[in-house]
């Protein structure tokens, strides 16, 4: 992450992040998927999602909706919709949530700890658990 | 092929991603006191020293938790000081202490005056008489009369003790209750014929000392071709031939000998003395040792009643037993 006078981005790197599942854009997920590392979204994914060994990575261009769990870190530079029947999604994250100025989400976040960054539009409630001492 | 490069082929390069500016606390660059600053859990100063000069006084070094619970301690003391107890406290310590001071020399003060004793050649009334007390009373001593003791005289160990009102028949007959006592278990005692010569000798009855116990049973009396010679050593128990009831019982009483009491026989002795009038009867109590008297209907440490006192033949006659006098 680099800082500037007034901005900060960061370098998502897979190799390093152990992002080996990705969701190319145009791609339109549904259904139930569990991913064993992180997962790159730059497509679409809906429904329930579940992602251990690795960070969620929801690039700008990528959308989101659903019921999502991951136990490491969450990047959300995309948009995370509401479901079809205007129910929030629920994000559920053990790490730390990332959001981003690019950030549109209509869901519930419940996550560790939260950075944020001017920008980021959360419509819904958001809640932090204290999580195990490592 | 490695896993990197499935990764890199299947996800992609390294990519750079805008975060955007920050939210959160930039006491360095905006907001905030620019005369106080948060590092590192202490307050420092923001305003920088001029070259050369001490230290501000603005710069605080105690940790926040510490001087929160300093300002707490400060704060809590005037409410906690509560004068009024403070003077109450010291008021009793200063009481304690005079108390402490006062009391053990009021101790140490004797009680009631020490008066000096004045010698005895210097009273001038008091007669020296070499003969132990009888007890009789005595016609008053004309003061004119009374010759002034030589302080040998009076100092005399001897001569005080033989002036001295002692118990009858507590000295010079130590000897004759455990002479009574031995004889006391079936025989007639020549205590009686002792006690008779001793008043014979002295021109004066006395009582010996002996310790009659009520609960012992009682001993038919004698024949009685000995009522006479008995009856001589009773009043002679009683040391006088018109005693009355309390000098009885007063000269019983200190007639008790030192010696232990007598053994219990068959006798049964527990009376003690009659009065002449016959009305009185005395008896001695197991428990407390000493003479009580008791009348026609009055009920006796062991329980018995008393029914008739006959002082002529010296009986007294209880509900279950008849007592006498030797």
């Amino acid at each position: 992450m680099s800082d500037s006078a007034d901005s900060q981005s960061i370098v998502i790197d897979p190799a390093s992040m152990n992002i080996v599942n990705r969701i190319a854009a145009g791609t339109v997920q549904r259904g139930n998927c569990h991913c064993q590392g992180g997962l790159l979204v730059q497509g679409r994914i809906e429904g329930v999602i579940e992602v251990t060994g690795g960070p969620l990575v929801l690039m700008p261009e990528g959308e989101i909706r659903g019921s999502i769990r991951a136990d490491g870190e969450a990047y959300l530079f995309g948009t995370v919709l509401s479901e079809e029947d205007e129910k929030l999604s629920e994000l559920e994250v053990a790490g730390t949530v990332f959001l981003a100025e690019t950030l549109q989400a209509k869901a519930n976040i419940t996550a560790g700890a939260f950075k944020s960054w001017e920008g980021a539009q959360v419509e819904g409630r958001i809640r932090t658990v204290k999580r195990p001492a490592a | 092929m490695s896993d990197e490069l499935i990764t890199r082929l299947v996800v992609g390069e390294p990519m750079r991603v805008q975060l955007g500016r920050p939210v959160g606390q930039r006491l360095e660059k905006q907001g905030g006191s620019q005369v106080l600053r948060w590092n590192a859990g202490a307050w420092i100063s923001g305003a920088k020293p001029k070259a050369g000069s001490a230290p501000t006084a603005t710069t605080f070094a105690v940790p926040l938790q510490k001087l929160s619970r300093l300002t707490e301690a400060a704060s809590a003391a005037p409410r906690r000081i509560r004068w009024p107890m403070v003077g109450a406290v010291c008021a009793g310590l200063l009481v304690a202490a005079s108390a402490a001071v006062l009391f053990p020399r009021q101790a140490q003060e004797p009680a009631l005056p020490i008066a000096p004793i004045a010698p005895i050649a210097a009273s001038g009334v008091v007669k020296v008489v070499s003969e132990p007390y009888t007890g009789e009373p005595r016609s008053p001593i004309p003061a004119e009369g009374l010759p002034i003791a030589a302080p040998s005289d009076a100092v005399a160990p001897a001569a005080a003790a033989a002036a001295q009102p002692p118990i009858p028949a507590a000295a010079p007959q130590a000897a004759q209750p455990t002479v009574v006592a031995a004889a006391a278990a079936g025989a007639r005692v020549p205590a009686p014929a002792k006690a008779a010569s001793e008043a014979s000798k002295d021109g004066q009855p006395r009582p010996p000392a002996v310790l009659l116990d009520v609960s012992s049973p009682v001993v038919p009396r004698a024949a009685a071709s000995k009522p006479a010679p008995a009856a001589a050593p009773a009043p002679a128990q009683l040391s006088t031939a018109q005693p009355a009831p309390q000098a009885v019982a007063a000269q019983v009483a200190a007639a008790r000998p030192v010696s232990p009491p007598p053994a219990r026989g068959p006798s049964g002795h527990g009376l003690v003395t009659i009065t002449p009038d016959g009305k009185i009867a005395v008896f001695t109590n197991p428990k407390t040792r000493l003479p009580e008297q008791f009348k026609v209907g009055d009920t006796l440490p062991n329980g018995e009643t008393v029914r008739s006192i006959d002082a002529k033949e010296g009986r007294v006659a209880t509900s279950s037993k008849e007592y006498s006098l030797e």
